[in-house]
């Protein structure tokens, strides 16, 4: 594995609408593991997301990925480097399942073959085999999560040894408890497997259960990063939120 | 059971099929097309006459009927019909609006406020004037359009540019038409209705390079379109560039348009009906779409025009108000079968 192989955000600045979303932010995630962002409404989380996706650009700083900045990797590269997970997608065209997972091939050059033995591939992963040959616009919404990640994991379907990056922005947002698990452990499987997966959950006991890291944001600064047990603590997190947040004995954090 | 899995049935080839079956529905149109008229010439004869003209022998019987006549207007209506219906492809895609016609990029109004300038104030129904202008006009309202919709990213701006742009266009056609005389009066409605009549060999040379460069590029921008579909940032995520995508396919489809409005005037429904229809069947997939509305567009506006010369002969209907007649049905029976299929499933 490359020795410099990290996907970095220095000193990030980014304003919006006049409002600063991002407060000098650095934030360096690796290979091999689970990085978990926490934090409020608001705290900027999804931002910074999306600015080390390279989908928006800083005021200051910059994002770089193996010690190269995004701007300066050209875009299909970096698409078959790294793919993102949306909060939510808008289709509403009547694409079939697979063909929705096929768009995720479009940064590779065509290999009829390949991209449908990638896609079977991907579905299964990602837990929607069960879903093929239906219509996108048919599914309901947790199904069509499952969709998307399986376009996402088909993007970068064998990026895991060359330092793939996955960003997954609130995956488990919109699905049952046992979806929920399951995409967790899927990320995990996929930091296990040598990508480098960086999440945005709302959930702090799943960012405890799963996370190799946690970055806590409040305000648009970095507030901790470090280890789940060290990162999410109680008394932060009850500053940061608002409410009195405590650790029970099992180690979930839960309100007062 | 990954041999299984590996020849699972995918759509690549029954699209093939589909665009083999849509070749043949041009041809077999082409020909009927060429057979119907004032005089009706059996579809041999027309083979046999385009063959002495390929082969420089020399000309019999109908011959110049066929060759001079109705083989240059077959031709303008392949040419239109494709440019209209890859034109509304292409918008609907770039929209990610499924009701898109190419007109919101203001190409159709701009060429229409072109057109009858060129009427009323030129004092000239002369059709190459109309064509010039009407070409300048709609490329000029579509550039307006782009530079008015870009100041902001996203393609919203750019539907609610074209809504204004279209409106002060059609405003304008309105107050010429209120200066116009009995005679432009008639000459602009004309126009406006559309016809393939001016066709002529000197007006296909003309106008196939202008239709057929965009026809060429546009299945180059296939994929970037279906992901485009996804929104704009998961496009950029699979690594395409909207922002350079956009103005390239605007300007792209303000051409094929502009050329097919300046010669034939206004046909709609056809940019809106056909890629509709053909994702219908076949789903979004652009790869098959552009080709395939490209071939659709050309058989509609084929078979619409062999109607509206036979139909009221030896008058003619306005091709325009006979696809929407047509059309319009046609596509109310699609949409009802569709839905009504969908809600007992």
């Amino acid at each position: 594995m490359n020795h410099d192989a990290a996907l970095s955000a220095r000193a990030l600045r980014v304003s919006r609408g006049g409002r600063l979303i991002l407060r000098d932010v650095s934030l360096t995630a690796v290979p091999g593991q689970l990085l978990v962002l926490v934090g409020p409404n608001g705290a900027g989380k999804s931002t910074l997301l999306s600015t080390m996706a390279g989908l928006l650009e800083a005021d200051v700083g910059q994002v770089t990925l193996d010690g190269r900045p995004l701007a300066a990797w050209p875009h299909r590269e970096l698409a078959r480097r790294r793919a993102m997970l949306s909060q939510r997608v808008d289709l509403a065209f009547g694409f079939s399942v697979e063909e929705v997972v096929g768009l995720g091939r479009s940064p590779h050059a065509p290999d009829v073959m390949r991209d449908d033995r990638i896609v079977d591939a991907a579905l299964r992963a990602a837990h929607a085999w069960g879903l093929r040959g239906r219509r996108y616009t048919a599914l309901s919404g947790g199904e069509k999560q499952r969709v998307q990640l399986a376009r996402v994991l088909a993007q970068i379907w064998e990026a895991a040894s060359t330092g793939g990056w996955l960003l997954l922005d609130e995956p488990e947002a919109g699905l049952d408890i046992a979806h929920q698990h399951f995409i967790l452990r899927r990320a995990r499987a996929c930091a296990a497997a040598g990508f480098g997966v960086i999440a945005v959950l709302h959930d702090l006991n799943l960012a405890a259960r799963y996370a190799d890291r946690v970055a806590v944001l409040a305000d648009g600064a970095l507030l901790r990063h470090g280890e789940p047990t060290e990162a999410l603590d109680p008394s932060l997190l009850s500053a940061i939120y608002g409410i009195p947040l405590v650790r029970r004995a099992g180690g979930a954090i839960d309100a007062l | 059971m990954n041999a299984v899995t590996a020849v699972l049935p995918r759509p690549h080839s029954r699209r093939r099929a589909a665009l083999a079956a849509l070749v043949t529905l041009l041809v077999a149109s082409a020909l009927w097309s060429l057979s119907r008229g004032a005089i009706d010439i059996p579809a041999t004869e027309v083979v046999a006459a385009m063959g002495r003209w390929f082969g420089g022998a020399a000309a019999r019987g109908d011959d110049n009927v066929v060759l001079m006549l109705r083989v240059p207007r077959l031709l303008l209506a392949m040419l239109v019909g494709a440019a209209l219906a890859s034109g509304g492809a292409t918008m609907q895609g770039l929209f990610r609006n499924p009701l898109a016609d190419p007109g919101l990029i203001g190409v159709s109004a701009g060429a229409a406020l072109g057109a009858v300038a060129a009427i009323v104030l030129g004092g000239s129904s002369g059709s190459w004037l109309v064509a010039v202008l009407a070409f300048a006009g709609g490329l000029g309202a579509t550039s307006l359009v782009y530079a008015l919709g870009r100041r902001h990213a996203g393609v919203a701006n750019l539907l609610l540019a074209g809504v204004a742009v279209n409106a002060i266009a059609m405003a304008g056609v309105g107050l010429l038409t209120y200066m116009a005389s009995e005679n432009q009066l008639r000459d602009l409605t004309f126009w406006s209705l559309g016809s393939l009549g001016g066709a002529t060999w000197k007006s296909i040379a003309t106008i196939a390079p202008w239709i057929l460069l965009p026809l060429a590029c546009l299945p180059r921008a296939a994929q970037a379109l279906n992901a485009l579909l996804l929104g704009e940032g998961e496009a950029t995520l699979l690594g395409f560039r909207p922002e350079r995508l956009q103005p390239l396919l605007v300007g792209l489809v303000a051409l094929a348009v502009g050329a097919s409005v300046a010669f034939s005037g206004v046909i709609g429904f056809v940019g809106l009906v056909v890629p509709h229809l053909l994702r219908m069947i076949f789903g979004p997939d652009h790869r098959f779409l552009l080709p395939g509305s490209a071939l659709g567009g050309a058989i509609l506006l084929v078979a619409a025009d062999a109607l509206a010369r036979t139909v009221v002969a030896p008058g003619e209907l306005p091709i325009g108000v006979l696809t929407a007649l047509v059309g319009g049905p046609f596509f109310l029976w699609q949409l009802l079968r569709r839905r009504i299929g969908e809600g007992v499933r």
